[in-house]
């Protein structure tokens, strides 16, 4: 892969797609959720080797989210569709993917998923900017599984991986408004609901 | 379908070889699979990459790909975490119970409505924000032309607009409510005091968050065979309001309120896609006939009629969240046998008093409060959202002062996810038999003495009468809820010992009027059967599909047209008018409970797991019925019909949460 073209066709419109906090003046508001612990502020490493901070940078503010667990390595083979059917949407939702609305896939499996694998994921998928995939500390990346309730409460059942949960949430951190959308419906419905979460 | 399967797996077995092989880019570029030009996948139907991979010379690893990680160390305490109950003992039963507002038509009729007047078709072409009716969708993008895209016809009420149709029944009362933001008071003992904090509900004319509760939202008290009509304004703030105490910080204000269970025309069903936006009203008109117009003539079959309904919000994807924040309230609907009469000398002559002061609404609704008292929905948590902090009509744990004589009490599960097993019970602890007259609101064909209780899902609805002239003035007499739940995913099944009282009766004197009422050995009759020998059969499999909810095995694909917008007239399950199909409902393993509500007409058990209920077998269950409560790996037979008016109407799990996620189908009758 050639890397300038790499930089050319992914880095760039991608730093362009992330709001900067530090780019605003006034102090942002911190959501009753957020305060809730719905979303740890850790650090995330995205797949074209950005930093971020997960709240400050990928939810806060007024802006359509999707957040979704998968895996690079998905055994019962419904990542794969969950990621078809958000490539399609993203398609469906045009350039407000990266304007106002923003994908977040969090890997799973942060000790196998690197962001070198993940890049390479990204391309093959056509996953555009204004999508980040996601990795991080293992410990981290437990904290936010739990805090966004991809939980099973069969502790059992949730030591497994595979067993993951095929749902994303979606919402707007400013409005305080959070629902769910079944990753496995289709990429029309998945469009719509975002497109539809705002008056 | 086929093509987009075939698509799908093509795209699994590409991703499987990429992850498993370690394909690069290039390799992809190579093999002709991305075209280079936008860097889209292109899947390939009927190639094997691995094949294409292995020819090329390649090799890799095939391992699982499963890795167990770091386990549970995670910081926080889970999100579907119960809170410790915030009213500790010393609180319970101190603060009365509140009686719901009591609804009144306007005095002005029609003239009262504000805004446009209403009318049986929407308004044309209109530059008014405020659109009305059906037609009642912003249309500022072009896109979203719902109201340009769709006949007029198509948005009339179906009881109202044509006076030749035997289903012409324009409305007699108007009402008006707002959905509002107002401070409630949960108890007396909350930290936020006398202020309360923010909720949501549904005001009347003359609401004053001072004197009145909001939730639940006011109780309706109509008649059969006389229509009424209800414009609900939405004034629910569209961003959040930073008051003084704090937003919701869950909920939207982009609603819809279904009338569980009348037999209503589809536009004025509240159907989860049929919302509108904070600034807008929606008109609803309620023809208030019973099923069987187009069969039976005049107002349909008097042996159809309900009697205990509730209204709510069904916003899709946020009815959880939106019923918790308070969008609901009580209809209680009246005819000729339930007749509703202060008097209690005609009828059935159920207890029912002056200003229905013996005929009581009980709306139980378990919430959950932080550590400083404030509430919150735990918007993190797939499974269900359950509190220990029982209310009864808005207030936690309170009581409620009887005199010696029969009351009816209308029972509701508001949820979102608890379910409860009533028993009434002495301070001793001892279990005291009540009388069940109607399930789901229907009255039985007789009531029935329980001595072992009754269990109620989310949605759920028993109308019964306790005697409280047995016991002496002083007595406490306690509703417990036995019940044991302990997530959302439903009851384990097991019986509390000791149970949970959430009511506190506390009888008082005599009446002071004679006790006129009784419950009569007969209530009203079953409608005649189903005739299965005809009856289309259907099955619909309630489970979780990759941790999503699915009926029939498809995630739900909410009703979409061909432009990717939510298409509110369409969806590709039909069925006739006057019709009627025997359908099997299926819990498709695990240990959830799903109570399934279908809209529209009242269906009745062929079978539970097999048994069905009879006068002597389950005679609480020998009724007719809408929410289905469907235990762990249970399977029931219905019989439904579906008759009158046309439309689209949902089947979902009643577990709000549940429907949130997506445990809902939507069928049309044409």
């Amino acid at each position: 892969m050639d890397r300038r073209r790499f930089l050319g066709t992914g880095l760039a419109p991608l730093a362009f797609a992330l709001p900067a906090a530090a780019a605003s003046e006034a102090p942002r508001r911190v959501s009753l959720a957020a305060r809730r612990g719905m979303f740890p502020n850790v650090p995330l490493i995205a797949h074209d080797g950005r930093r971020v901070k997960f709240y400050d940078d990928l939810i806060q503010g007024d802006r359509i989210v999707l957040i979704h667990f998968f895996l690079l390595r998905c055994r019962d083979g419904l990542c794969p569709i969950s990621i078809y059917n958000l490539t399609k949407a993203q398609q469906l939702l045009g350039d407000r993917v990266g304007r106002d609305i923003f994908f977040y896939s969090i890997t799973l499996s942060p000790e196998t998923d690197r962001p070198d694998l993940m890049r390479t994921y990204a391309q093959v998928f056509g996953i555009n900017p204004g999508w980040l995939l996601l990795t991080g500390a293992p410990q981290d990346i437990e904290l936010l599984r739990r805090a966004l309730g991809y939980v099973d409460t069969d502790p059992e059942r949730d030591k497994d991986k595979a067993n993951h949960i095929n749902v994303a949430r979606y919402g707007d951190d400013a409005l305080e408004r959070w629902a769910a959308v079944s990753t496995q419906s289709s990429p029309e419905n998945i469009a719509t609901a975002l497109k539809f979460l705002k008056v | 379908m086929k093509q987009r399967e075939r698509l799908l797996q093509s795209t699994v077995d590409l991703h499987r070889e990429i992850t498993r092989e370690r394909l690069t880019r290039r390799d992809l570029l190579k093999l002709g699979l991305l075209s280079s030009a936008t860097g889209l996948l292109l899947p390939i139907s009927g190639l094997s990459l691995r094949a294409a991979w292995a020819k090329d010379g390649g090799s890799g690893s095939s391992g699982s790909g499963s890795n167990s990680g770091s386990g549970s160390s995670g910081g926080t305490s889970g999100s579907c975490a119960i809170p410790a109950p915030f009213i500790g003992q010393s609180g319970w039963f101190t603060n009365p119970m509140p009686r719901l507002f009591e609804m009144t038509p306007l005095s002005s009729g029609i003239a009262g409505i504000s805004g446009p007047t209403p009318g049986p078709h929407p308004v044309a072409g209109t530059n008014d924000s405020k659109l009305r009716c059906v037609a009642d969708f912003p249309s500022t993008s072009g896109q979203w032309g719902l109201d340009k895209t769709t006949p007029y016809a198509d948005l009339a009420h179906q009881a109202w607009a044509d006076p030749n149709s035997k289903l012409y029944f324009p409305p007699v009362d108007f009402y008006e409510l707002r959905a509002v933001q107002h401070n409630h008071r949960w108890h007396s003992q909350m930290p936020a005091g006398s202020k309360g904090q923010p909720a949501w509900g549904f005001a009347p004319p003359g609401f004053d968050e001072t004197k009145h509760s909001i939730v639940p939202g006011p109780v309706f008290r109509t008649r059969y065979g006389r229509s009424h009509f209800v414009r609900i304004h939405n004034d629910l703030p569209a961003t959040p309001v930073e008051d003084q105490v704090s937003p919701l910080g869950f909920g939207t204000p982009i609603i819809t309120t279904h009338m569980h269970n009348l037999h209503t025309p589809a536009e004025s069903d509240g159907n989860p896609l049929f919302w509108n936006y904070p600034g807008h009203f929606y008109d609803y008109h309620y023809p208030n006939v019973y099923a069987g117009v187009n069969q039976y003539g005049g107002i349909g079959d008097p042996r159809e009629a309900l009697g205990t309904l509730w209204y709510h919000d069904h916003k899709l994807d946020f009815t959880a969240q939106n019923v918790y924040a308070g969008l609901a309230g009580l209809n209680c609907i009246y005819d000729d046998l339930d007749a509703g009469d202060p008097t209690e000398s005609t009828g059935l002559r159920l207890p029912c008093g002056d200003n229905y002061e013996f005929d009581v609404p009980l709306v139980f609704h378990d919430r959950a409060f932080d550590t400083r008292g404030v509430d919150y929905f735990p918007l993190a948590c797939f499974d269900g959202a359950i509190g220990q902090d029982y209310t009864v009509n808005g207030v936690i744990r309170p009581y409620f002062d009887v005199s010696r004589r029969k009351y009816r009490f209308r029972l509701l599960d508001m949820g979102p996810s608890r379910f409860y097993w009533w028993f009434l019970q002495d301070s001793g602890g001892n279990n005291i038999p009540y009388t069940v007259i109607a399930n789901d609101g229907n009255l039985l064909p007789a009531p029935v003495a329980v001595s072992t209780g009754v269990k109620q899902a989310v949605a759920e609805r028993w109308d019964i009468v306790i005697d409280f002239s047995k016991f002496k003035p002083g007595d406490k007499i306690y509703l417990v809820n036995r019940a044991e739940q302990v997530d959302g995913r439903g009851p384990t099944g097991n019986l509390l010992r000791p149970g949970i009282a959430v009511l506190q009766f506390r009888v008082g004197g005599a009446p002071a009027r004679k006790d006129n009422s009784m419950i009569p050995a007969k209530l009203r009759d079953l409608p005649d059967p189903v005739d299965l020998a005809t009856a289309k059969r259907q099955t619909w499999t309630f489970k979780r599909s990759g941790g999503a909810w699915a009926v029939r095995g498809e995630p739900v694909n909410i009703n979409l047209n061909t432009n990717d917008q939510y298409d509110r007239f369409a969806t590709p399950y039909q069925i006739p008018e006057g019709t009627a199909e025997q359908w099997t409902i299926v819990n498709g393993g695990g240990s959830w409970s799903h109570p399934v509500h279908i809209h529209y007409e009242e269906h009745r058990f062929l079978g539970y797991n097999g048994t069905a209920p009879s006068p002597t077998v389950n005679p609480t269950e020998y009724s007719r019925k809408d929410v289905i409560r469907l235990d762990p790996n249970a399977k029931v037979e219905i019989a439904m019909r579906f008759r009158d008016y046309k439309g689209i109407y949902p089947m979902h799990c009643h577990n709000v949460v549940h429907e949130d996620h997506a445990m809902m189908i939507m069928w049309k009758i044409v």
